[in-house]
């Protein structure tokens, strides 16, 4: 890590380090970079920023292409290519934001600027519980309409949920979801839910302390075999781009 | 005004492409899009000139016609200009070496409205406020209110990175798209779609969104939708100092409240704002002062001011005695419950700063005159003065040093004013609003261009972005290197390949020419 800007909440870094190594180091600054890489965010900051890695917490807080703020790509050629850092800008396409998942198009990444969140000091876990698959679907839709920005909030099989509820089992669909930050916005948005799941028929359930670890790998688990699935790229899509991709890569 | 003679041959080209009626060569048409809405165009508009007119105007109804004069222009190098509403304000769609004017207002389709994606399919040429009516009345929003909303396009909102007044909560219209369909220069349609979550894809459609015609032209776009908002909520805080009022700020959003509306409004511009309320809520020496200042602020017919602004070092100092208070206000969109925890949020931060509460008014004063200072620049160039504006953004480090160093650099010259809105929890844009007065056209333009270069030089030796959502067009372009470093060569080299007899919108976005 080179440097933290605690106004500006962003932290700089070499590009070497593994994902987990700079969170570690935040973390004992107050700071969390909430990017979460499967299975436990052992990817290099380079591979992140050349592959554009996918972050579980993404609903929330953006992908890896929004979480960055900069990044310096040294070029074969030897020019450095980075784009200024400042929160959005109006000159022209996004080099950041084209270069990153670029594979190595504009070269290596070598250093960059992540932003960062205060250390939440306030976490829930819940599970949305309803009679019909129909209820949950119905809940949600009603949650990605309103783009509610939940970290975590995944479809959860019934076999997974038992070891989470002590008591009863009557219902037949799960949402699991997990909330972190400031104490009176996470609390407004469970509220939030749990009325509308009400609505829906479902219930709202909390999610002990002592299973709350357990609870959210399973989450991410889930989340990232969701993402796995969502990630089959249509070959149609393909069609008419690769005379494009051809010519930038001539560019390079 | 005498216009260049316009080439039978190229018009009798195009008619072979296009109908009669979508092609015009006319004098009052080649005059209405050879400018923008830019204060020069302006300048120059008042003294009888249009300087950059195009030598026939083109209207495209489908993405085949605009592939077909793509295709054309590129076999004969002519050069193309895309153009949308003409709301432009740097010089985007001037046609600096003649050519055809494509506008694309005629692609003005809504295609398709996915409720359950939350996302429509539209064409680019479709007038931002008409399409925003659409999505409202099936209870739907873009979140995209860029006080250009009743004239531009959504061509042209893609085009440079247009941010709305709502931009905290929704984002700048980049955040919204989803997908694009673009026209090259070689005549291609392509189709690019999102590459989110997809790793080690190339996120294509960042090439296109801001490159202001100069690569493609954008014929359809696929944009992230909202429900409309279930609730709605104002806040307004005195604050002591404009540093107080951006730390209330900085710290409202790195808590994680996300306002739909922040305007923090530094001390001119505070009493500005109050000088055209009935009542103000401020009261005493400040009232007064206000009092004073309304004739000045609000008649800027008045002959004082061109006297102010002949002797603007004066002015800069009397101007450092207005008292330090600056306003600021919050909006809050969404659901009831998370609002009113946002709202409570907000409000501690700023009590915290002892800022006077000021309600909800002068929200809902905002809101209902949102679109009219758009409106006002017209009696001020009547007068004889020239107005503009400059949006530049950086980090919340680095945002009072800006702040002060390009604020400096204008009030030499002119009369400056600034607000502080698109806010974001790494940073924050400043709108800079200037007044300047010359004795005749000769004047008035030497002075323009020289405070747009002392504020754009601030700017970069300050470590800003030149424009947070203006886009670059011809007044910025030669500052693209100092954003962009190297980066530029490889923007150069990408667009040697995409467009190698540069057509597309040449002279922009400060690519190197073809020799």
């Amino acid at each position: 890590m080179i440097e933290i800007d605690s106004t500006s909440l962003l932290v700089t870094t070499d590009t070497d380090e593994t994902i987990a190594q700079l969170e570690e180091q935040v973390l004992k600054e107050g700071f969390t970079l909430n990017y979460f890489t499967p299975p436990d965010n052992q990817d290099c900051l380079a591979d992140a920023l050349e592959e554009r890695l996918p972050n579980l917490y993404g609903e929330a807080f953006g992908g890896i292409e929004e979480l960055c703020a900069q990044v310096r790509w040294i070029h074969p050629s030897g020019e450095e290519y980075f784009n200024k850092l400042t929160p959005r800008s109006a000159t022209g396409p996004s080099l950041k934001k084209f270069s990153i998942g670029s594979d190595q198009l504009l070269g290596t990444p070598i250093q960059a600027t992540f932003r960062l969140f205060p250390r939440p000091r306030y976490h829930q876990y819940a599970i949305f519980s309803f009679p019909s698959t129909r209820a949950s679907s119905s809940f949600k839709q009603w949650v990605y309409k309103g783009r509610l920005a939940i970290p975590l909030f995944v479809e959860i099989s019934p076999s997974k949920v038992e070891d989470f509820l002590e008591k009863e089992k009557v219902n037949e669909s799960f949402i699991g979801a997990a909330f972190w930050g400031e104490e009176k916005l996470v609390l407004a948005m469970i509220n939030t839910l749990s009325e509308s799941a009400h609505q829906k028929k479902g219930r709202h359930l909390e999610i002990g302390k002592k299973n709350q670890p357990e609870f959210l790998d399973m989450l991410r688990k889930t989340k990232e075999s969701q993402l796995k699935k969502e990630r089959k790229f249509s070959a149609a899509k393909e069609k008419g781009l690769q005379g494009l991709r051809q010519m930038l890569q001539r560019c390079s | 005004m005498e216009l260049k003679e316009v080439n039978l041959k190229l018009v009798r080209d195009l008619q072979k492409i296009l109908r009669k009626d979508q092609i015009s060569v006319t004098n009052p048409d080649r005059l209405s899009y050879g400018r923008d809405s830019s204060s020069q165009a302006i300048i120059w508009a008042r003294a009888n000139q249009v300087k950059y007119p195009p030598d026939v105007i083109v209207w495209p109804e489908t993405t085949q016609e605009v592939s077909k004069v793509v295709s054309f222009a590129n076999s004969k190098s002519i050069p193309l200009i895309p153009f949308g509403g003409g709301s432009g304000v740097c010089g985007g769609t001037w046609a600096l070496h003649g050519g055809i004017a494509l506008d694309l207002k005629r692609l003005n389709q809504i295609l398709k409205l996915d409720p359950i994606k939350m996302n429509v399919r539209v064409q680019t040429g479709i007038n931002g406020e008409i399409f925003e009516r659409e999505l409202q009345r099936r209870n739907m929003t873009l979140g995209h209110f860029p006080s250009s909303i009743y004239v531009a396009t959504v061509g042209g909102y893609l085009a440079c990175r247009s941010a709305g007044q709502l931009s905290t909560k929704y984002g700048k219209i980049e955040d919204m798209v989803e997908g694009l369909e673009v026209v090259l220069a070689n005549g291609d349609i392509v189709s690019i779609e999102s590459v989110k979550d997809q790793p080690k894809q190339l996120d294509l459609k960042e090439l296109f969104v801001g490159s202001e015609g100069t690569l493609g032209i954008l014929t359809e776009a696929t944009l992230k939708i909202h429900a409309m908002p279930e609730s709605e909520r104002f806040l307004a805080f005195q604050f002591r100092s404009l540093e107080e009022g951006l730390e209330g700020i900085r710290k409202i959003l790195q808590r994680g409240v996300s306002p739909a509306v922040v305007r923090l409004y530094d001390e001119l511009d505070t009493i500005l704002f109050g000088s055209h309320k009935e009542k103000s809520k401020t009261g005493g020496v400040k009232e007064s002062l206000q009092n004073s200042l309304k004739p000045m602020l609000t008649c800027i017919k008045n002959r004082s001011l061109k006297i102010f602004l002949k002797h603007t070092d004066r002015l800069g100092k009397f101007l450092n005695y207005l008292p330090g208070s600056c306003m600021l206000i919050l909006g809050f969109q969404g659901f009831k419950k998370i609002i009113e925890a946002e709202a409570e949020i907000a409000e501690e931060v700023c009590l915290k700063y002892q800022a006077a509460d000021l309600g909800p008014g002068p929200g809902l004063y905002w809101k209902k005159h949102r679109y009219s200072v758009s409106y006002k620049l017209s009696p001020i160039f009547d007068a004889g003065f020239f107005a503009d504006t400059m949006e530049v953004a950086t980090t919340w480090k680095n945002l009072s040093n800006l702040y002060h160093a390009v604020r400096e650099a204008i009030s030499k010259h002119a009369l400056v004013l600034a607000h502080f809105s698109h806010a974001y929890p790494e940073g924050c844009s400043i709108y800079f609003t200037f007044v300047g007065y010359g004795e005749n056209l000769k004047k008035s333009e030497d002075l323009y261009q020289y405070i747009w270069r002392e504020a754009l030089e601030a700017c970069v030796s300050s470590g800003g972005t030149i424009s947070h959502h203006h886009g670059v067009g011809v007044l910025k372009a030669g500052y693209m290197k100092d954003e962009w470093g190297a980066g530029l060569n490889w923007l150069n080299r990408v667009k040697n390949q995409l467009d190698p007899r540069h057509i597309l919108n040449p002279g922009k976005l400060g690519l190197t020419p073809l020799i």
